[in-house]
């Protein structure tokens, strides 16, 4: 392989002149660290503005272990990566408590102290002269010429880009995009937000440190004013100009930004304004932002035909289609008893008692009511029951187990299902990517094997892909496999979420208003959908519904909600024949 | 007269419909009210009169004007308000700097000082508060602030949005006799609550909402306990056997037991009047394990 | 005494570009990452009527100031506008575009120098020495600060501009266009980031560079956060606190100190308290 262009080169010197290879090499480069910054930004939905420190880091390290200790420059490429890796793992932690605009200003912060502070610094990086990043030697073999030290980065390239591509195809890729589009239904799923929003970090910084080792090497000097704010800030253009999580998107960009300024010198000095007001355009050409611009790049044709069906399919049919069958039940399923119970839960909102001592117990096999007026607390108390907000006090146990300070993710994992008054799906993913996504609890293949694409992670997809196929027909949503969700009606996604979470084979499986966005037929026709996960598939369910037929229709018990407080509970004869209820509907007081 | 005229509203987001063709009348110097469950289209009804909303279809006249294409602003400035929902008072501005931005289309300081002592007169306890952070104010108080800051500009109409949302019974009981003191000024009010029965007690006229469509309209003390129940889609709370009226042993009208509730007894329905019998006070009995039979549909 | 003094003028600085900050904020509730390059820009504008146009100090700060006044109105009617109902993140990022478009531009004329307004001998304060420069900046930062309060707090514009950071909608019902405040801010926090830009150019010294003043965005907003984000007087205070600081740390003799204690207030306050020092908790 290293033979190779060396041949070339000599074949053709004209077409593989130094100048040329060096443009390419940078394009190389640019193209790893903008792969870099596409994993993070454009994937897990994390802003990064200090990309440009963790380049710096490589390449500074590399000179430093190169030419200061005399270590071979493998040496230096290895540290580089880790230490890439480990500075992104410190960024990244204030990552999990800051989100969106606020991430974006500590990243921002982070690139400037690292420049001001680390690269500035006399005993660590030779000031502003630098750190002289001598050329990689492999035996006695020099790589002096452009063209053979672009065949090193073209090569890592190419991992680099199959490497991204496993994640792409894994369940990490899509714990990534969950985590991109929403935190909240990404744990749902069981993804475990914290720990995949660093691998992210980790990941990203690792690849960030190998561009820099290179970068270093193709630049021959690492020095401060290399890694500015400015250096970081183009790397955002880049990767937005050329479509945020589009791997092709950003490359073109990359290798256009860095090749044409070398190709047209007129264009030197300007490409950068021209991309600043490209980066602008577009922008604020999709109002929706940067995932949506992406989108359109990416899946121009299947937006349009959505559109075009969606025109055509305007809504369900009134008979809902089965629900997808669910998997075995677990090992250490119940079978009998309490499932879940919540006792005397307190939360408050600032001043406001959202849920005053309230509790209830599901049993198994029954699907379990909960009505009461808007306001009254049951959203509150399905969120303390699925993990998403921490009581003040009181008690949920799940299983026979307390979980009150479980994590969302933990109790996905448990076996408890949940779905989202306003839908609990990726929207700017397709059917079938949430269907996936859905199955995360269910790929067992470990992280470090998908990130590395051992054997088992491709048989694992199959599994999920079928178990994925076949939901989606049950649904009878086959045309709709590769439309991303928020081209769907309210209904449909309804019916995709309640898919999707059966697929996760829920023991437990907490409703927040199925029939919302339904028709009144479609709604009855859910009653009996739900009567099937109850007799068919032997799952236990929660529901809070506002349309009181269908919840008379199906439950077995109910409660009543109000003030916070549980103010009935019973067969839905006691429910019906109480005053106190529709008392409580009216706004009444009751005593 | 009307002083506001809506016909055949359609509005919604992105491609689904949410008003499938509201159309009401709001009689000058009356309290109308909107009632309906949550996510019937109330609020949203409210919004697109007042501009918040785009219209699709269909047209607001108010005081003899088209005013469809004009924007909230503009709809202010002739005469309109509207209190959202959930008490949406500036928390971080005082009572009196709420009070002053609520003036803010008046043209002279002394319209403005004046309108404001009639505020503090309609409601004392601003007043006493005058210093204080709308955040800071409970959650009653800031329903007065939100309404007082409407005041402001004189309007001839009123939008108010779930104005009882959150509050004690006793605060909503206060909040709304202030409201119908304010009507009895001379100020038209359209309201939209979930809470039926304090409504009733001071709605003149009353217009019931189910999924983006007007299902009533009538005088508020036509409306019987059990067809309002119906008509909000909870009828079937009231039990299966209030459907068949052969079982009725007393033919006993339900009243509400507060005193200003102007339902009339046995007053005969415009449609098919459900008897209801009134239950026993429930017995707790255990949960019935088998499986209960669907409860029908009307 | 100099510590306390240097640390101040410094922080009354940030201020000003902390201010700039809390206005977008209020009213887009974006960070305009472009806030401190305006202020170089402005400097560089008004290099140019100074130098090329030889026009008078004060004309050319007014001509400097204009220039990037006109910037911020322009962007916010054809880019800020169009995005007002899209993700917050992506008109964030948008300022970053502008901020690099800026700076781009300055890449082309690069590095100037540009004369103080006032003449630069140092006068003798409480055993210090203080240029004049110095001085003015101080004085401005001050009545800018103090005039804009005074707006806000005054005038109904000014109040509602305070009210549509807390509710929007609301703003539009009290019969105030939100687009007249949108406007108005983007203009205002262009002027002062423009004016924050040229005093601390001058009042520091050293020569105009493209992206000369963009890191002192980060201390600047520290300052912004301290004060909570939304509050015009808390960010002031929160700038004169990151400043005396930095000062402080300056002291250690150890450079780069003082930005490291920048970024961890920065991150502290980020994660901790995100409604900012005196704020309270929402």
């Amino acid at each position: 392989m290293l033979v190779l262009p060396p041949i070339l080169s000599r074949l053709a010197p004209g077409l593989f002149n130094d100048f040329r290879m060096g443009m390419l090499v940078y394009a190389a480069i640019y193209s790893m660290a903008i792969l870099s910054l596409n994993l993070l930004t454009g994937y897990a939905g994390q802003i990064t503005l200090g990309h440009g420190a963790f380049i710096g880091v490589g390449a500074f390290a590399t000179g430093y272990l190169t030419w200061w200790w005399g270590f071979p420059f493998i040496t230096g490429f290895i540290v580089s990566a880790i230490l890439g890796g480990l500075l992104a793992l410190l960024v990244g932690l204030p990552a999990l408590r800051i989100r969106g605009l606020y991430l974006a200003v500590s990243t921002l912060a982070f690139g400037v102290v690292m420049e001001r502070m680390v690269f500035n610094r006399e005993s660590l990086t030779g000031g502003q002269a630098g750190t002289t990043v001598p050329v990689p030697k492999m035996g006695s073999f020099e790589f002096i010429r452009e063209a053979d030290f672009f065949v090193i980065c073209f090569a890592l390239l190419i991992c680099i880009w199959v490497f991204d591509r496993g994640i792409v195809a894994s369940k990490v890729g899509r714990a990534f995009f969950a985590i991109r589009e929403d935190e909240d239904v990404a744990a749902s799923f069981g993804v475990d937000v914290a720990r995949y929003k660093l691998l992210a970090f980790v990941t990203s910084g690792v690849i960030a440190g190998i561009a820099g080792s290179l970068y270093g090497v193709a630049v021959g000097v690492a020095q401060v004013e290399s890694f500015t704010l400015e250096f970081s800030l183009s790397f955002v253009i880049i990767a937005v100009v050329g479509g945020l999580g589009s791997r092709r998107g950003v490359v073109v960009a990359a290798v256009f930004f860095t090749v044409f300024p070398q190709l047209f010198p007129f264009l030197d000095g300007n490409i950068e304004i021209a991309g600043s007001i490209l980066l602008i355009y577009t922008l604020a050409r999709h109002p929706g932002g940067l995932a949506q611009a992406f989108l359109e790049a990416r899946d121009a044709k299947a937006a349009a035909a959505a559109k075009k069906g969606e025109a055509e399919t305007d809504d369900l049919p009134t008979v809902l289609p089965s629900l997808p069958s669910v998997g075995a039940p677990r090992a250490d399923a119940m079978t009998s008893g309490i499932v879940a119970e919540a006792v005397d839960i307190k939360v408050s909102f600032g001043g406001l008692q959202a849920l005053n001592g309230a509790s209830l117990a599901i049993p198994h096999g029954k699907i379990v009511g909960l009505i009461g007026p808007n306001g009254a607390g049951k959203t509150t108390l399905f969120n303390v029951m699925s993990g998403f907000i921490r009581p003040d006090s009181g008690q949920v146990t799940f299983k026979g187990k307390d979980v009150t300070r479980m994590a969302p993710h933990g109790r996905a994992a448990m076996g408890l299902g949940r779905t989202f008054q306003l839908i609990g799906l990726g929207k700017n993913l397709t059917v079938r990517e949430n269907f996936l996504l859905a199955q995360h609890c269910a790929a067992t293949y470990p992280i470090a094997k998908a990130l590395l694409r051992l054997p088992g992670v491709a048989s694992g997809e199959r599994v999920l892909e079928e178990r994925a196929r076949e939901a989606i027909s049950a649904l009878g949503f086959e045309r709709f496999t590769d439309t991303p969700v928020r081209n769907l009606s309210h209904g449909q996604q309804r019916l995709v979420e309640l898919g999707c979470s059966l697929v996760t084979s829920p023991e437990l499986l907490l409703l927040d208003e199925p029939s919302g966005g339904m028709s009144p037929a479609a709604a009855e026709s859910l009653a009996e959908r739900l009567i099937d996960i109850r007799d068919k598939l032997g799952r236990t369910v929660l529901l809070i519904e506002h349309h009181i037929p269908l919840v008379l229709a199906v439950c077995d018990e109910i409660y009543v909600l109000n003030f916070g407080e549980i103010l009935a509970h019973g067969t839905t004869e006691e429910i019906t024949s109480s005053p106190e209820v529709i008392a409580a509907y009216f706004g009444e007081a009751v005593a | 007269m009307n002083i506001l005229t809506v016909r055949d509203l359609r509005c919604g987001f992105g491609v689904h419909a949410v008003l499938h063709g509201v159309s009401l009348d709001v009689p000058e110097g009356k309290i109308t009210a909107i009632l309906g469950l949550n996510g019937a289209g109330k609020s949203v009804t409210l919004k697109t009169i007042s501009g918040l909303i785009p219209t699709w279809s269909g047209n607001v006249t108010f005081l003899g004007e088209d005013i469809t294409a004009l924007e909230t602003e503009d709809r202010v400035a002739r005469g309109m308000a509207h209190v959202l929902q959930g008490r949406a008072v500036f928390p971080h501005l005082s009572v009196e700097e709420n009070l002053r931005l609520g003036g803010a289309v008046l043209k002279s300081k002394s319209k403005v000082a004046s309108a404001m002592a009639g505020v503090y007169e309609t409601f004392p306890r601003l007043a006493e508060r005058r210093t204080q952070l709308g955040g800071t104010l409970s959650g009653g108080e800031q329903e007065m602030l939100a309404v007082g800051r409407a005041l402001m500009p004189s309007p001839k109409l009123i939008l108010v949005d779930e104005a009882s949302q959150g509050l004690a019974p006793i605060a909503v009981e206060h909040l709304f006799q202030v409201l119908k003191q304010v009507n009895t000024s001379g100020v038209t009010m359209l309201v939209v609550e979930q809470n039926v029965s304090f409504t009733l007690g001071i709605a003149d006229r009353v217009m019931v909402m189910q999924k983006g469509e007007i299902v009533y309209t009538g005088e508020s003390g036509e409306l019987d306990r059990n067809e309002l129940a119906r008509l909000l889609g909870i009828g079937a709370l009231l039990g299966k056997r209030t459907t068949d009226a052969s079982e009725a042993v007393e033919d006993e009208p339900v009243v509400v037991k507060r005193k200003r509730k102007p339902v009339v007894k046995k007053k005969p329905v415009v449609k098919k009047k459900p008897v209801i019998v009134l239950p026993p006070p429930p017995v707790k009995r255990k949960p019935a394990a088998k499986k209960k039979p669907a409860v029908k549909k009307k | 005494m100099f510590t306390i003094i240097h640390g101040l003028s410094i922080g009354a600085l940030y201020g000003l570009l902390a201010i700039g900050i809390v206005l977008v904020f209020k009213a887009t509730r974006v960070i305009n990452f472009a806030q401190a390059e305006v202020g170089t820009f402005a400097a560089y504008a008004t290099r140019w009527f100074l130098v090329d146009l030889s026009l008078p100090w004060w004309a050319a700060a007014l001509g400097g100031l204009t220039t990037v006044g006109i910037i911020g109105f322009s962007f916010e009617r054809v880019v800020i506008r169009r995005m007002l109902d899209g993700p917050k993140l992506a008109i964030a990022v948008s300022t970053l575009g502008l901020l690099t478009l800026l700076g781009f531009i300055e890449v082309k004329f690069g590095p100037r120098l540009l004369r103080p307004p006032l003449p630069s001998k140092g006068l003798q304060l409480m055993g210090t020495t203080v240029t004049p420069t110095q001085i003015l900046a101080l004085v401005c930062a001050f009545v800018v600060g103090g005039a804009l309060l005074l707006f806000v707090r005054k005038t109904t514009f000014g109040l509602g501009l305070l009210a549509s950071a807390q509710d929007p909608v609301a703003v539009r019902l009290m019969g105030i266009r939100l687009k007249h405040l949108s406007s108005f801010t983007w203009v205002a926090s262009s002027v002062i980031g423009g004016l924050a830009g040229i005093l601390i150019l001058t009042s520091l010294g050293g020569d105009l560079k493209p992206f000369g003043v963009t890191a002192l965005f980060v201390p600047a907003l520290a300052g912004a956060l301290v004060g909570g984000m939304t509050s015009i007087p808390g960010a002031f205070l929160g700038s004169l606190l990151i400043g005396l600081l930095e000062v402080f740390l300056q002291q250690f003799q150890v450079s780069g100190l003082e930005d490291a204690g920048v970024f961890v207030v920065l991150i502290a306050i980020l994660v901790f308290r995100p409604q900012g020092l005196f704020g309270k908790a929402a």
